[in-house]
């Protein structure tokens, strides 16, 4: 619906079209132009209306449709399938459930906003409508589980291109909290099921605060996170970021399959952002201070508790406080 | 460890009086109980269930005639496929996925084992009964460290 008028208007944006011109190219009659037009601004599009001059579209909105995705991600990725949401409860649990019925490789599941937007271990992740990305992907990589948990390593270095790509440049924390300055602008939850020899699926959950600014956080976590907009101080088209992490993320997943991690690590390494910090480490029910000292070829952290002449090797664990 | 290996482990076995038999190699150990179960492995010691007599010993005619294959294991064990944390259940004020005693199916998902931030759904490969739980709940595992002992129905 509108298509026509819509690439008309987007192509001359900014400046007058006439009624007649409009009518002419649809092969409609001017008040049809004129129903469409209001039909446009009821989906979000700024269009001023002139009598004796025509239409003039000002500003489009910000919104997430697949047909937008599909024509913004480079032809001949492996995105084969976007299930763009107005609402859902978490688009991690929905990818998941589309997996178990057999959703191809592939597959990316967007949501404007989520009712149960999840963390690690049952978290909430803060989900407004309008102004953030909530994206999660499903891949089936024919690897081994051991070999698939590094693709939560691959997202945060895709996101930190994704971002640098539009002026923003982020330090990842291990394993993969993506920062602006000293606080949290994007987080990212996988969730894997596997066979004991091979993987059945991979999704990739990321949150991103795009567009929130600093009254849309919750006061519990308002001194820790942040956002682009805020960080940069502009507004963020977020189909355009979220088209590039798609990109991004393609490219370097290819990499990772064909080099392991090991081929992004220069990726990840200039963006560490804990190395040399003083850190607080939880692993299991124990934790400690130490000092972060980057990770290890296959993307462990290597962390040297205080007190202890080397660094030890840690896959799994929490950094819950850190240093200058 | 591939199955020829193990049909000919298993010949070498057949007329020894040897009852149970350990071999590790690398990541894989290969355990076989022949005969009758003597009593119950202490890893039923915190068995509740009360429809658990003497669990999948071999059903033979004749208990006391030399069983001609050797006992199927009276558990499987679910391994960690990776490096990581355990978790027996999806957050931490929820209950836990699975019990001992409690019945399973195949498919099932019996704990998550995290790593580098990825959950992993262990499932279980077997329809049978939670026998034992290895693992203390947020605990460090170590890739093909047993999770579980299931009982097959």
């Amino acid at each position: 619906m509108g298509d026509r008028l819509h690439r008309i208007l987007v192509e001359r944006k900014g400046s007058f079209v006439s009624g007649e011109e409009i009518a002419g190219r649809m092969g409609i009659s001017r008040a049809a132009v004129w129903k469409r037009v209001m039909a446009l601004r009821g989906e979000g599009y700024a269009i001023e209306g002139a009598r004796g001059t025509g239409y003039r579209l000002t500003e489009m909105p910000d919104r997430l449709t697949e047909a937008d995705l599909r024509a913004r991600v480079r032809p001949g990725g492996p995105w084969v399938t976007f299930a763009v949401l107005d609402e859902t409860d978490s688009t991690n649990s929905r990818a998941m459930e589309m997996a178990e019925s057999g959703a191809p490789h592939g597959t990316v599941v967007v949501a404007d906003s989520q009712t149960g937007g999840r963390g690690r271990l049952g978290r909430r992740w803060i989900s407004p409508p309008g102004m953030n990305l909530y994206v999660s992907l499903l891949l089936r990589p024919d690897v081994p589980p051991a070999g698939a948990t590094h693709l939560s390593l691959v997202a945060g270095v895709a996101l930190a291109d994704a971002l640098e790509g539009m002026g923003v440049p982020g330090g990842l924390k291990w394993p993969n909290d993506l920062f602006l300055g000293d606080r949290k602008a994007a987080g990212i939850l996988a969730e894997m099921a596997s066979d004991p020899d091979r993987v059945r699926h991979v999704v990739i959950g990321v949150g991103i605060n795009v567009n929130m600014e600093p009254g849309d956080f919750p006061p519990e976590i308002s001194g820790r996170a942040t956002s682009l907009r805020i960080r940069a101080g502009r507004p963020f088209p977020r189909a355009e970021l979220l088209a590039r992490f798609l990109d991004a993320f393609a490219g370097l997943y290819g990499e990772f399959l064909a080099g392991g991690f090991a081929a992004l690590r220069d990726g990840w390494d200039r963006r560490d952002f804990l190395r040399g910090r003083r850190v607080l480490l939880r692993r299991g029910r124990g934790e400690g201070w130490g000092v972060a000292e980057g990770v290890d070829p296959d993307g462990a952290l290597r962390f040297r508790p205080d007190g202890v002449g080397s660094a030890e090797t840690v896959h799994s664990g929490e950094i819950l406080e850190f240093g200058r | 460890m591939n199955l020829k290996e193990i049909r000919e482990i298993l010949e070498m076995l057949k007329g020894t009086d040897v009852s149970e038999f350990e071999l590790g190699r690398g990541d894989t150990v290969l355990k076989v109980r022949r005969g009758a179960v003597p009593g119950p492995p202490a890893a039923y010691a915190h068995f509740p269930g009360p429809a658990a007599p003497a669990p999948a010993a071999p059903r033979q005619e004749e208990p006391k005639a030399p069983p001609k294959e050797p006992a199927r294991p009276a558990h499987k064990e679910v391994v960690s496929p990776i490096v990581g944390t355990f978790y027996r259940a999806p957050a931490p004020d929820a209950s836990p996925f699975v019990e001992v005693g409690t019945r399973v199916v195949k498919g099932q998902v019996l704990c998550i084992v995290e790593a580098m931030k990825i959950m992993n759904q262990i499932e279980s490969d077997t329809t049978g009964t939670i026998a034992a739980i290895l693992v203390e709940n947020a605990q460090p595992v170590a890739y093909g460290q047993p999770l579980f002992h299931v009982v097959p129905e």
